[in-house]
């Protein structure tokens, strides 16, 4: 029997000592309900960009991962500690794997040393790096397809993408304009690929948001 | 959409091998496989040459669809050759590669380009300063050029504001491009959320040139002041080639343009 629930995590506030104390006692209480409950096992997910505010700090992230571990061992928890590559370090990034038993990179749809194009958790969407053409037409089908399939408003990380080409603008662009009513595509662009999604008429259309670091 | 426009200029008698003998700067091969390289080499010449940074990814841009034009709908693959002079750089892409070596059936094939709207060359049009398509038997040529700055140090970008008439004049000297659009929409966006019901000059007679991105940024700013229904925009003075490259690119309707700020003053401040 699988049973999904979504629970309300403990909310990290102005309290630093007490932050990391209260979420392992939230995760232990979590655990005996479980047990009592009679479910063979739980599975967390966690995202983990609480670290990045600036009243708790990556500083107490490898406190909570070794108490996160060590409540763990031995148990039929798995928890799943999602860290969003653009917003944290590669340091912090290396320091807190060593706690993880195994480590999954974001659903990545292409990579190679010209193009990367992956999942944005936060805010929901997906991320292009590089450079793009019409040969690479078939993972960003399939990366908007899932995207579409969030809830709620997606974004287009473009911001490190150098070069897109007018087949590929022109899929980004059809697919923000299937969107249903009332749902919003935001283009995150730098100011030297905005001009083509201008020229394809993407500046005026309903359900979609041009940004870019020019705008303010 | 059915209709095709369909662009072949046949017995023309300037096909690839009839151009003014001067030896190109650059003569590249591509396939699908070299994109990437061929954009790379493209840029480093456009830089070179003296096209500013927005200007060398709008010529990257041309180039680029050109190629994968021939790469997908000609013979798969092409040659580029770019030359440049003194005031423009121009690039033709040969369909097929249009040599002794290959001139079988593709090249008949590619002798009939079919320029859909989905297949780049619309946007080549809209980024560039001259664009053509020529086909004769040998194949299919398509060029593109991308006019130089003038050698003396351009006007620094500037932007001035003045009211007359309950209207506001906006006066652009310079290059509206990738490092000033910015700077030209902020400036807008502050007229327009300033003042509901905004009348707006654009005083282009110091305006030397635009690329890719100061072209989005004049159809954003008309977009803007769109949504205002009670706002308007006119584009004065705009120089004659520039105008003309406004229409070229098809974009000439979604402006209203007027000869002198008198004119545009005239036509936003008279009843009706």
């Amino acid at each position: 029997m699988i049973g999904v629930r979504q629970v309300p995590g403990p909310r990290y506030g102005l309290d630093r000592s007490a932050d990391h104390g209260r979420a392992m006692g939230w995760l232990t209480a979590q655990m005996a309900a479980c047990r009592q409950e009679g479910f063979p096992g739980l599975r967390v997910a966690v995202d983990m960009s609480w670290a990045l505010r600036p009243v708790t700090g990556v500083e107490q992230l490898p406190e909570f991962e070794e108490g996160v571990a060590a409540a763990l061992a031995g148990s039929t928890v798995s928890v799943l500690c999602q860290y969003d590559r653009e917003r944290f370090d590669p340091v912090t990034l290396a320091t807190v794997s060593a706690f993880h038993t195994r480590s999954v990179a974001a659903a990545t749809y292409h990579a190679d040393a010209t193009l990367r194009i992956c999942r944005q958790y936060a805010p929901p969407g997906i991320r292009l790096a590089g450079e793009i053409d019409y040969q690479h037409a078939e993972p960003l089908a399939l990366a908007l397809t899932e995207a579409i399939r969030f809830d709620g408003d997606i974004t287009v990380n473009m911001t490190a993408l150098a070069f897109i080409d007018g087949s590929c603008a022109r899929m980004i662009v059809d697919a923000a304009r299937g969107l249903a009513e009332g749902r919003t595509v935001v283009l995150h662009c730098n100011p030297g690929i905005k001009a083509t999604f201008v020229l394809l008429g993407a500046g005026d259309m309903a359900g979609v948001k041009l940004v870019s670091e020019h705008d303010r | 959409m059915t209709d095709r426009a369909r662009m072949e200029v046949a017995g023309s008698g300037q096909g690839a091998a009839a151009r003014d003998g001067e030896p190109p700067a650059l003569d590249q091969a591509f396939d699908g496989d070299s994109l990437f390289a061929l954009r790379a080499t493209v840029a480093a010449h456009g830089s070179r040459a003296g096209l500013s940074e927005g200007r060398t990814r709008d010529l990257v841009l041309a180039v680029h669809e050109l190629a994968a034009n021939a790469v997908r709908h000609g013979a798969g693959q092409g040659r580029l050759r770019l030359w440049t002079a003194p005031d423009r750089v121009r690039c033709e892409v040969i369909d097929g590669g249009a040599d002794a070596e290959s001139p079988g059936a593709e090249a008949a094939d590619a002798a009939l380009w079919h320029v859909e709207p989905g297949h780049g060359l619309w946007l080549v049009r809209r980024i560039a300063d001259g664009a053509s398509v020529q086909s004769d038997p040998s194949g299919t040529v398509a060029a593109v050029s991308f006019r130089l700055g003038t050698p003396r140090r351009p006007a620094p970008f500037r932007l001035d504001r003045r009211a007359e008439g309950g209207c506001t004049i906006l006066t652009v000297t310079g290059q509206l491009d990738l490092g000033s659009s910015g700077e030209f929409g902020a400036a807008v966006g502050e007229l327009i959320a300033a003042a509901p019901g905004l009348r707006l000059v654009l005083d282009m007679s110091a305006l030397t040139w635009w690329d890719s991105s100061g072209l989005a940024a004049l159809i954003t700013a008309q977009q803007r002041i769109s949504h205002d229904r009670s706002a308007r925009m006119i584009v004065a003075c705009l120089p004659g080639p520039l105008a003309g490259r406004l229409r070229e690119a098809g974009l000439a309707s979604q402006f209203t343009l007027a000869d002198s700020t008198a004119a545009a003053l005239t036509a936003l401040t008279s009843p009706g």
